[in-house]
């Protein structure tokens, strides 16, 4: 009987088809990673969010920026199978609302009309829009067709805009912020971490020391300082880049360590001495060999680096040092959210914060499952 | 096993101990059928190759196999005396694991050395702190009698300075100087069994001698037993008067160390010793490993475990059904259908 | 040891003299001077200013001055005379000003960090101990809610829940009666009974992650082999456990101090915002709206010191710990 099929017996309980002595390294994380169920459907998570951040104008049902005084704070809309007379229908759909002012208390009240069904259908005409600035169009995902039914989904702000319309578009901003600032401190990070890591000595040390410097700075406090001192009279776009810079200058010290580490280790590594001894060139040594053994660390590295991005905009963005109107992320939304009063009276506005939850919850998940899987001959 | 001389010298007799872990990749049978005798003042060699349940043996005695060891069948009977004259035989199988009664008897009567003393020694806490606790867990001695006990013993396991080494921490030694450290926490309590878990295969080859001439004098001294595993025939022959040789979690052969070595009958025994590279070869010759190699203990060949690389394997026979041991010779047992044909009944194995 | 906590010390004064620098890099960013924005607000409001009078308070900061001898004169001020300058929003000195919120805020992440220690050790050692049981699934599940929630949410939501279900506001660390009387034991108690809330938001993020740590910690020391050693000498579970493989596990847990404090008293500067507490945060976030640049520099300064003397400790702390390090 040969050994060889020992092993794969042992891993024959859990999958039927990967035999491990013959898998490539990127089919091992990738199924490694795949074990863990969590972590894929997290990974599924992330990848619709951004989905949806690439198309928020052909998503989200209304225009963001649509006011209407009338229906300042109005309460999400109830969807409805069933009317009044207890049919059934496939097709969901909203009444009409009309509010009245309620005269001893002041408050607008909104009293459902139920003689009148709006379905919500998809891809339904709606108010126009420019997809990515460009491309005009006017067919929505989903929405009610007829105009004189207002559907709230997640009800509507102090202006009378559709919570749900600026939640969805706000995924743009927050989602590629994370991203965005996460690219720059990488090539921060790998630039730093592997020169700290591959020539190790005196040259290290230091590297290390100035990384200790930075990391020992209270982050928010640097950030509200960089953050107030820009001019406030830039454009939506120039503070966007800004604050991307900002927290990508501070954040790039923990991808730097893992790159630190990594080159650290590889050096050592017996493959590496066993690849230069059989001739191989520098470069194929590099890119055949030890990028390969780091990337998948890099990539974990920086899943877990864009929930901190995404939390720290938000933050930024609440306290009003961020990003401002009119541009619209999770953050800017959450302003609305300052006060307790006007919370009380519509707690819907606290939905863009459920978002920011889901998020990065989601992308901590992946990230861990990542990480898990990046070295998948540990252990 | 019963032996032809007295009974009342036997220490602790093993009877088909079988000990299995249920693993994510499936159920393991570490041990799979291992008998044999422990005599009072004896040294018993337990050899065989990386794998085969040797030190799962060991750890079995004493029921730190590992956390979930509801899996132990067969019988270990330990001949108890105790100090007052009293003395009474103890099936440790049948103790509630982790309950008082085991933990009365590790580190009082049945101590065990490890392999890596380095690892087996708590990193942030001093030798001296550890060997006093091994003996205030189990005799009521003040924290200052206590330490004066650890010294004395730490001088006769020949480490120098032990009055200051005693505060050392177990990164400031050298290896051997760890190891008999781990040896003087060990017999602090003079136990009557010592299981040493290959204590030298992690030493170079002095210190190798010195620590097997320590164990032995140690021995006399305390006219304790010693229970050797090792993977090393040398250190058998050198330390061993009864040698049990086990192969895949079965113990194959048992006997006496001269006979062992001048008459070995099974083959996988006799494949062990004729792979030895012996001194006055011709250079040039070729090694004779044993041929093949040791089958998955996740997919265990059917009938005797050797049987897939015997090179007397009986077709038919030996890939049927187990062998039992069969006497041939005063104090030489074999489990092989060469000799015998009588065969062990195995839950679910049909007996030839 | 000794020479390690030597090295230690050394190392800080270094690291201060840059966060003084980059404190007053960044309170100059925001362009223009304080001075000529605070000229014009006066000169809106009809007030005449006075040339000798702006002369006088040129010299005084060195504004008109190249950036590195303001920064000279404001460092040289603080080291020799404690003199941390003048507010220009309150027209007050920065010392009084900050003096009692920074020793609050000091009080707060104390407080936040015993809670999260006291929390998450034993939760994280029960969780590897009885890993995969019920137990261990219910707070996983809440380290997870704990790690993906920001604490300012969660203030919120809390401040929320407490206003619209009990009628609460919970803003502030003292009733009305007290906020501005000097400190007596019926202040301090009520002080107290306010501090809890803040201090739980602040840790949740904390314990969240630590108990983590530990139970991943715990979970690689508990099958090694000195833990074996210790079972076959005789001991109990549960003696076994706490003082061997816990004490190991202790040492990463306890290097992590040197991180978390930094991170209360970064996150209890937005906490303090939305719970509305006199500490140095809200003062901050006036302090650089407004380019008051020696009260935003002073609260900079004062908040990464105290940062790094957080992890000194923790570097000691850690030291102490652990015997392969004390004794290199």
């Amino acid at each position: 009987m040969s050994v060889a099929t020992a092993p794969a017996a042992a891993e024959g309980a859990s999958t039927a088809k990967v035999d491990i002595n013959t898998t490539s390294q990127w089919g091992l994380i990738w199924h490694k990673f795949t074990r863990h169920r969590l972590a894929v459907i997290c990974g599924v998570i992330v990848l619709l969010l951004y989905v949806v951040a690439a198309f928020v104008e052909f998503i989200a049902p209304y225009d963001p920026e649509a006011q209407a005084a009338a229906n300042a704070y109005q309460a999400p809309t109830p969807i409805h199978f069933f009317d009044a007379e207890g049919n059934f229908h496939l097709q969901p759909f909203i009444y009409g609302t009309s509010s009245k002012r309620n005269l001893d208390t002041f408050e607008l009240e909104f009293v459902e009309d139920t003689s009148v069904r709006y379905p919500i259908g998809l891809f339904v005409k709606g108010q126009p829009y420019k997809l990515w600035g460009l491309i005009p169009g006017d067919i929505r995902l989903f929405g009610v067709s007829d105009t004189k039914a207002q559907m709230f989904l997640l009800g509507a702000d102090r202006q009378g805009r559709d919570m749900l319309s600026r939640i969805i578009h706000g995924t743009r901003i927050s989602m590629s912020i994370g991203l965005v600032g996460v690219i720059m401190s990488f090539f921060i990070g790998i630039v730093v971490g592997g020169i700290s890591g591959y020539f190790g000595g005196v040259v290290d040390i230091v590297c290390q020391r100035i990384i200790e410097f930075i990391r020992s700075i209270p982050t928010i406090p640097l950030w509200l300082g960089l953050a107030a001192a820009l001019p406030s009279n830039w454009s939506s776009l120039q503070i966007y880049f800004s604050i991307t810079v900002i927290l990508s200058l501070i954040g790039w010290t923990g991808l730097a360590q893992v790159v630190r580490g990594r080159a650290l280790a590889l050096r050592e590594e017996d493959f590496i001495m066993a690849a230069r001894l059989s001739g191989s060139s520098r470069s194929k040594i590099i890119f055949k060999h030890m990028v390969p053994s780091f990337m998948s660390h890099i990539i974990a590295a920086l899943t877990l680096a864009v929930p901190e991005m995404i939390i720290a905009e938000t933050a930024l963005s609440f306290l009003g040092l961020g990003l401002r109107y009119p541009a619209i992320s999770w953050g800017v939304l959450l302003q609305e959210a300052q006060n307790l009063r006007s919370v009380a009276l519509a707690p819907w506005l606290l939905a863009p914060g459920a978002m920011v939850v889901l998020a990065v919850l989601a992308l901590n998940f992946l990230g861990d499952g990542l990480r898990d899987a990046a070295d998948p001959y540990r252990r | 096993m019963t032996e032809p001389s007295s009974r009342d010298d036997l220490l602790l007799e093993v009877k088909d101990l079988r000990t299995g872990f249920a693993l994510r990749e499936g159920y393991v049978k570490s041990v799979d059928g291992a008998s044999f005798n422990v005599r009072r003042g004896e040294t018993i060699g337990i050899v065989g190759e990386s794998g085969c349940g040797k030190s799962i043996t060991a750890r079995s005695i004493l029921r730190i196999a590992g956390t979930n060891d509801d899996r132990l069948g067969g019988e270990i009977l330990y001949h108890r005396r105790r100090g007052d004259g009293t003395s009474g035989v103890v099936d440790l199988l049948k103790l509630p694991s982790n309950g008082r009664a085991i933990r009365s008897i590790r580190g009082a009567e049945i101590a065990m050395i490890f392999q890596e003393p380095m690892t087996a020694f708590s990193p942030v806490h001093t030798i001296g702190n550890q060997i006093i606790e091994a003996i205030r867990l189990h005799q009521p001695l003040s924290k200052d009698e206590a330490r004066a006990v650890a010294i004395d013993m730490l001088r006769r396991v020949e480490m120098s300075n032990a009055e200051s080494r005693i505060d050392a921490y177990p990164h400031q030694l050298s290896g051997g100087m760890r190891q008999r450290a781990m040896i003087a926490m060990a017999l602090v309590c003079r136990p009557q069994l010592l299981l040493a878990d290959e204590p030298t295969t992690a030493l170079d080859v002095t210190t190798q001698a010195q620590i097997l001439a320590l164990i032995r004098q140690l021995k006399t001294e305390l006219g304790m037993s010693v229970m050797m595993i090792t993977h090393d025939l040398g250190v058998i022959a050198e330390t061993a008067q009864h040698v049990a040789v086990m192969y895949l979690g079965k113990v194959v052969e048992t006997a006496d160390v001269r006979s062992l070595f001048r008459d070995p009958r099974h083959p996988y025994t006799r494949a062990l010793l004729a792979s030895v590279p012996k001194l006055g070869r011709e250079s040039g010759q070729r090694l004779n490993p044993v041929k093949g190699m040791v089958p998955s203990p996740f997919n265990r060949p059917v009938g005797c475990p050797f049987n897939t690389r015997c090179p007397q394997m009986i077709p038919g026979v030996c890939d049927r059904a187990m062998p039992a041991p069969t006497t041939v010779g005063a104090t030489h047992q074999v489990s092989c259908f060469l000799y015998g044909d009588t065969t062990t009944s195995e839950p679910g194995e049909k007996a030839a | 040891m000794g020479r390690y906590i030597i090295q230690r010390l050394l190392l800080v004064i270094p690291t201060v003299i840059v966060i003084s620098i980059i404190s007053f890099i960044v309170i100059q960013l925001p362009p223009g001077d304080f001075l000529s924005s605070y000229i014009a607000t006066l000169e809106a409001g009809g007030q005449v200013v006075d040339e000798a009078q702006v002369a006088a308070l040129r010299m005084q900061y060195g504004l008109g001055e190249p950036v590195y001898v303001q920064y000279f004169k404001w460092v040289g001020g603080i080291i020799f005379q404690g003199e941390f300058g003048q507010s220009f929003q309150w027209k007050r000195p920065v010392s009084e000003l900050i003096g009692e919120r920074m020793m609050l805020t000091v009080v707060l992440s104390l407080a936040s960090l015993l809670l999260v220690w006291a929390i998450s050790l034993p939760i994280g050692i029960y969780s590897a101990v009885r890993q995969y049981s019920p137990g261990d699934y219910f707070f996983t599940l809440i380290s997870f809610i704990g790690l993906g929630v920001p604490n300012f949410l969660l203030a919120l939501v809390l401040m929320w829940l407490a206003y619209t279900q009990f009628g609460m506001s919970v803003g502030g660390l003292f009733s009305p009666e007290y906020a501005d009387a000097p400190w007596s034991w019926d202040k301090f108690v009520d002080f107290l009974g306010h501090l809890w809330i803040p201090a739980i938001v602040l840790a949740i993020g904390g314990i969240a992650g630590l108990i983590r740590i530990m139970r991943a910690n715990l979970l690689d020391e508990l099958p090694k082999p000195y833990v074996v050693t210790a079972r076959s000498k005789g001991m109990t579970e549960r003696a076994l456990v706490l003082k061997y493989p816990v004490r190991v596990a202790l040492n990463p847990f306890v290097s992590t101090i040197g991180w978390t404090l930094p991170g209360l008293v970064s996150g209890s500067i937005i906490v303090s915002v939305v719970l509305n507490l006199p500490t140095t945060g809200p003062m901050l976030l006036t302090a650089l709206q407004s380019q008051d640049m020696y009260l935003a520099g002073a609260i900079l300064l004062l908040l990464s010191i105290l940062t790094v003397i957080g992890t000194l400790i923790s570097d000691i702390l850690l030291a102490w710990l652990d015997p392969r390090i004390r004794f290199n």
